[in-house]
């Protein structure tokens, strides 16, 4: 009887396999027309095997599986055709278990077929390398986890879709929770489903991520049990009672308080822990008073802490002036005052800027010269976004080592630290010497994260600045912000192909200033060759792991004064995290070993895959950015 | 006016629950993002926040709304008690609209409010900017409502018309300069600009959106009114199951529609912007060369390369040769040439430092070229692993004008490939799996190699029967889909070598094998061969603490080189799939050989832990062959 009512299931959700089958299985069509079926790889096939996280690919199916799941029940439900099956002789177990058995089944028939379909179009390639991807053991892998993502989401639905379309409204709900409280219990990252696919590989062997799956899985268990209770068990009288309590008003006033009451004690919990948090953080040097002043001149409008009221004015007295050579500097037109909040207290930035706004941490130094050379950076990030009409924001990621190097470019010609600019400038040597860093390189920010650090794009960009000042004269460097808002400019170009554009409409060439660029280079690690020498490489690994913390070690290349240097180690779960979610944590020098030896702690929960990135790299000049190795990857489970 | 009022009373009873649960929604999610406004690094301060409630949270809480006051009661044919009442349609439409607008204003103008007071203490809000956010927020609010609202009449149809809205949006997106972000409804809520833009109102975006927004109320009171609003509710009815499946058919047809378009777009072509350039007026090369000193020599390029491409295209029948353009690059060694990326428009644009053309090596530099035409007529068709030995061969033979034994150079060429044929055997697997072979023995034996079976079909076949070849390889108009993949099913490496050359492809390879070795015999060839000493190396990973491993690796030579003192580990990470290495990408870890001495090992330290997958390759120089040998090559997984 099961069998028959898993027919009739599959009978009705015949237009959804369709559907679906097409979906996994469009490969079969797009792929010959898009490209050559014999040089398709199978990673390029199969893209959610692909490494690291697979959002895109698991929404749609994500969307699948809750289009699958609300198609169950609450429709029989509303329309009570469930009663023609609670009429036959099997349990409401069995008719709950059936229905959900067929999408199960479904879904991963049609994923199954992907799968196999995947593998026979890229049976077409037999090419050596890229014809050998296919790996029975990873497909088998891959479709474990994908099969569990499944089970997950269906579970989910089928459990969400007893509340109708409220239940997404939980759904989302819960994930903004969860996402918020993993900032403070980062664990909690284990229970994003989405660790579930993405893919994690020990050489080119696909890993299972043993701890979300079982959490994912579970939770998916639980749900599933919850949803048998309220849709399939004799307690259908519950969903009964559920319906007619819903829609009298006593029930609409238990829902919402209860909901209210998890929303304000969710609340109170995250404001708790954020305090908690904070009380971590060591104590900044100065504490910004909570009462604010403001003051305005011809072109600022500030708004300072009165207890840094002295430090503050003396900023404010020369802001003007700044404003103008920097003005000048960029043979700008006057703009509309701009707003400085000084009561901005980071341990990461001394200050960022938007259109009109600019927030500077004030505390930071205490020579005042530096504050005007970073009001003068800031400003001149100001000026760029509304000379090239928002564009220099809208292309970030190929114009992002431009802005920053022309800021830089442009403070430090303004207020000069021949000092600090001599010691960015070896940064940039060593970077570009050791790393290979290239124009294409510099112009796509997302590709340059993967490997290196951001501050080179200061110190880098502000070298390329320097070369197109040196090439096309100081008006160019301004002229091209203004050629990138032309009106006819294209909006889809990226990268290199960008600034070749640009360049070309303002009729200055990419390849020339490329060329001087790289001999500035060239000519700069020559003339610091000795210091480059003297800058040890720092390499290592994982040395141990306990539930609290990842202990890296490291050693140096070459024999260096250890004291001279401040080690340091910055890690992330992926390539993908934002600047704010990479964190640092300092190294303890061993003196006791030969070679030398630097350890690094870091907290294991920060850690929530298997894999996660390192970067090692130490202060060598505190009026420089640190140098840092490029981007290594590691284990931590 | 009492009915109505009567009318909105009753709505708003009947909905005051769910308004209730709606607000406190949307105040607990504008509450959490204050909070996240206050712990991020990088924050602009609390109107950033705004804007995000703005882009999110109102969308969603317009569509739970339009959901409740529309769909729901047309799906419930609860709207038919309301119409057999003495009030008019359009009082029903409005007052419902009203709520729904009533209530979006109203949890902005508060969220609005609560923003600027918290962002008071920072980022004073005078009473224009805050006129001005108002404005921004509050038509958008308009738009999106009556945007969501009309949707709420067309029922059932409402997915497909999203999908349809959203694909149209892409189509625009692709084939037109429309930045949605900087103009319109998005453009009065993006977080780059609705925080801090506190001098100007956006008069065109507002009037856009307005517009827009009236446009959809039009919309929605058009529907609610045809044939007395029959058809909001004949269209009110849930979508069945095959309703469902053709509207996600069509959704996977637009997908690959718009993966289609997005790859045939075509951009403007690239050019040079300087005057020093030099154009050639017969083929499409330009020649850049940055300084007037080096106007000589650029010419002098010129007139060579003219004379090249111009017999390349006659010999090989080329319909079009893509745009070639040379920059000087003087970071770059005179041997090397560097290839940018272009887009397909742009054509093939080379990099070289070709100071001092009369010691230049300008025949490197053409072979390295033709290989860039071809792989840009062929759209990369010359990488096909069992046809790539000609493109590596072809380049080679082409520029020396084809095989001539008196020739130093090519008495060197095939003396590399002399010294590969020694160590590994040809025969038609070892070509058809050529990139195999260039990973194992690198580019310029690989290269050397390829040449020497072109010199040998050449001395048995003629000239006419390599270019015959090549021809019909690579001078066809190949496409970039699958028709090239039938051609090849048809057409695999030994029907085509039979075609042209009349030749049997397995009994050409043994006899080019044994060519070479016959070749090798003779004592030009052998006395340099004997003084290559056999090399051995070894590359294996040492287990340290942790997942820490060192690479270690080391040479050995049966006697002492008399030259090359360079000896080189080439690495790189790889992906956990393989595909063909480029060359150019490896990491070349450069040792000095200690004089005297046959055998050396040096170390890699902490660059690949257990866990990583790497290429390592050990080479040496070799001034003999002039090009370094690689002693191996392996792919391994760290373990």
């Amino acid at each position: 009887m099961i069998y028959a009512l898993v027919r009739k299931e599959f009978r009705q959700l015949l237009p959804l396999t369709i559907l679906v089958v097409i979906l996994f299985n469009s490969n079969l069509i797009f792929y010959p027309i898009s490209g050559r079926v014999d040089e398709g790889t199978w990673s390029d096939i199969s893209g959610y095997l692909e490494p690291g996280s697979q959002v895109e690919s698991s929404v749609v199916l994500m969307i699948l599986c809750f289009m699958t799941a609300f198609s169950l029940f609450p429709r029989e439900h509303d329309e009570k055709t469930i009663e023609y099956l609670y009429s036959l002789p099997v349990s409401r177990t069995s008719v709950f278990l059936s229905k959900f058995i067929a999408a199960l089944s479904i879904l991963c028939i049609a994923l199954f077929t992907g799968t196999f379909s995947d593998w026979i179009i890229h049976l077409f390639n037999r090419q050596p390398f890229s014809g050998d991807q296919f790996d029975l053991k990873n497909a088998v892998t891959g479709c474990f986890l994908m099969t569990a993502f499944i089970f997950t989401m269906l579970s989910y639905g089928v459990f969400l879709s007893f509340f109708r379309r409220f239940g997404l409204v939980i759904f989302g709900l819960c994930w903004v929770i969860v996402s918020t409280l993993k900032k403070v219990y980062p664990f909690l990252e284990h229970a994003n489903i989405f660790n579930l696919v993405t893919m994690e590989y020990h050489g080119q062997t696909l890993l299972i991520p043993w701890k979300p799956v079982s959490l994912n899985t579970g939770m998916g268990i639980a749900c599933l049990f919850m949803a048998g209770f309220l849709w399939g068990t004799p307690a259908d009288r519950f969903s009964t009672w559920y319906n007619r309590l819903s829609k009298r008003r006593i029930g609409t006033v238990i829902g919402a308080g209860s909901l209210i009451a998890v929303t304000v004690l969710f609340l109170i919990i995250y404001v708790r822990l954020i305090k908690e948090d904070a009380g971590n953080v060591s104590p900044p040097v100065a504490y910004v008073s909570f009462q604010t002043a403001t003051f305005s001149t011809d072109h600022y409008r500030f708004t300072y802490p009165q207890s840094l009221r002295e430090t503050a004015h003396r900023l404010i007295g020369e802001a003007d002036g700044v404003y103008e050579k920097t003005r000048d500097f960029l043979s700008a037109e006057n703009g509309r005052p701009i707003v400085v909040d000084l009561t901005e207290e980071s341990h990461e930035h001394a200050g960022i800027a938007a259109l009109h706004k600019i927030r500077m941490d004030i505390r930071r130094d205490d020579r005042s010269e530096e504050r005007l050379r970073i009001l003068a950076h800031e400003t001149s990030h100001i000026f760029s976004i509304l000379e090239s009409n928002k564009k220099i924001i809208d292309h970030n990621s190929s114009t992002v080592f431009y802005n920053e190097g022309l800021a830089e470019f442009l403070s430090y010609s303004l207020f000069p630290d021949e000092e600090k600019l001599e010691a960015q400038r070896l940064l940039a040597a060593t970077a570009w010497k050791r790393h290979g860093v290239t124009f294409d390189m510099l112009a796509d920010r997302a590709s340059f994260r993967k490997h290196y650090n951001e501050h080179l794009f200061y110190v880098i960009g502000e070298l390329w600045v320097k070369a197109f000042y040196d090439t096309y004269g100081k008006g160019a460097v301004s002229d091209v912000l203004r050629a990138m808002g032309r009106k006819d400019a294209p909006t889809d170009l990226r990268g290199a192909a960008l600034w070749q554009d640009t360049l070309q409409a303002m009729d200055c060439e990419l390849e020339k200033i490329n060329g001087e660029w790289l001999k500035q280079l060239a000519d700069l690690s020559k003339e610091y060759e000795s210091e480059i020498e003297g800058l040890p490489r720092i390499r290592g690994g994982v040395l141990e792991k306990n539930r609290k913390e990842v202990t890296l070690t490291a050693t140096l290349d070459r024999i260096a004064a250890p004291d001279s240097f401040t080690f340091l180690v910055r890690y992330r779960n992926d390539p993908d995290d934002s600047e704010e979610d990479t964190h640092a944590a300092y190294g303890e020098i061993q003196f006791d070993k030969s070679p030398l030896e630097i350890i690094f702690k870091i907290p294991a929960h920060r850690l929530t895959g298997r894999n996660f990135e390192y970067q090692f790299g130490y202060l060598f000049n505190w009026k420089a950015y640190p140098y840092f190795e490029e981007w290594q990857s590691g284990q931590s489970s | 006016m009492n009915r109505l009022y009567t009318l909105f009373r009753k709505d708003l009873r009947q909905h005051l629950i769910p308004l209730i649960v709606l607000s406190v929604f949307m105040a607990a999610y504008f509450g959490i993002m204050m909070l996240g406004t206050t712990v991020s690094q990088r924050s602009m301060g609390f109107l950033a926040a705004e804007s995000s409630f703005l882009l999110f949270i109102i969308p969603l809480g317009a569509v739970v709304l339009g959901n409740r006051l529309v769909v729901k009661e047309y799906y419930g044919r609860t709207q038919l008690f309301i119409e057999s009442l003495p009030i008019s349609r359009s009082g029903m439409f409005f007052v419902k609209y009203g709520i729904g607008l009533a209530f979006l204003l109203s949890v902005f103008i508060l969220s609005l409010y609560f923003a600027s007071l918290f962002s008071n203490r920072t980022d004073p809000v005078s009473a224009k900017f805050f006129l001005i956010l108002m404005s921004r927020g509050g038509i958008f609010c308009y738009f999106v409502w009556s945007f969501l609202f009309a949707m709420g009449f067309l029922g059932r149809l409402r997915i497909p018309v999203y999908l349809l809205l959203g694909f149209s949006l892409i189509v625009v997106n692709i084939t037109s300069e429309i930045n949605f972000t900087r103009s319109g409804p998005l453009a009065l809520v993006m977080p780059d600009t609705f925080p801090f833009e506190r001098y100007n109102f956006p008069v065109k975006d507002l009037l856009i959106t307005f517009l827009l927004g009236s446009g959809g109320l039009s919309l929605a009171f058009a529907v609610s009114r045809i044939n007395e609003g029959s058809v909001s509710e004949s269209l009110a009815k849930p979508m069945s199951q095959r309703e469902k499946a053709v509207v996600g058919v069509i959704f996977i047809g637009c997908l690959l529609a718009i993966t289609l378009l997005d790859e045939k777009r075509v951009k403007e072509p690239y050019k040079f912007n300087s005057k020093e350039v030099i154009v050639n007026e017969n083929e499409p090369i330009e020649i850049l060369y940055i300084r007037e000193e080096l106007k000589p020599d650029a010419e002098a390029l010129n007139r060579i390369l003219e004379k090249k491409v111009s017999a390349l295209r006659s010999t090989l029948g080329l319909k079009k040769i893509p745009p070639i353009r040379v920059a000087f690059r003087d970071s770059l060694d005179m041997n090397k040439f560097e290839t940018a990326r272009l887009s397909d428009a742009d054509g093939v644009l080379v990099r070289a430092n070709f100071r001092d053309m009369d010691s230049w090596c300008i025949d490197d530099f053409v072979s390295y070229l033709v290989r860039a035409i071809l792989d840009h007529a062929t759209r990369d068709r010359t990488r096909f692993a069992p046809k790539q030995w000609l493109h590596d061969g072809f380049s080679c033979w082409w520029v020396h004008d084809g095989y001539r034994a008196a020739s130093d150079l090519q008495k060197t060429l095939l003396l590399r490939s002399m010294y590969a044929l020694k160590t590994q055997q040809l025969d038609s697997a070892t070509i058809e799996a050529w990139p195999v072979f260039r990973e194992r023995f690198g580019e310029p034996i690989a290269e050397a190699v390829a040449f020497s079976g072109l010199a040998y079909l050449q001395s048995v076949r003629g000239p006419e029967a390599v270019i015959d070849l090549v021809k019909e390889a690579y001078g066809r108009d190949i496409p970039d889909d699958s028709r090239e993949t039938l051609y090849e099913i048809f057409h695999p490496m030994r029907v085509v070598f039979k075609e042209q050359t009349g030749e049997e492809w397995e009994d050409f390879i043994s006899n080019w094998s044994d060519w070479i070795n016959k070749l090798s015999s003779r004592p030009e060839f052998g006395n340099g061969l004997a003084a290559i000493p056999e090399a051995s190396g070894s590359i294996e990973v040492v287990e340290k603490e942790g997942n820490m491993r060192d690479i270690a690796y080391g040479i050995n030579f049966s006697h002492i080189p008399d030259s090359g003192y360079m000896c080189s580990l080439l690495h790189k990470k790889l992906p956990p799939f393989d595909s063909t290495i480029d060359e150019k990408d490896l990491i070349r870890d450069e040792k000095i050989r200690k004089n005297g001495s046959k055998s050396q090992t040096w170390q890699l330290t902490g660059t690949y832990n257990a866990g990583a997958r790497v290429f390592l390759a050990l080479e040496y120089d070799s001034d003999i062959l002039g090009a370094p040998i690689r002693i191996l090559s392996k792919r391994m997984n760290i373990e």
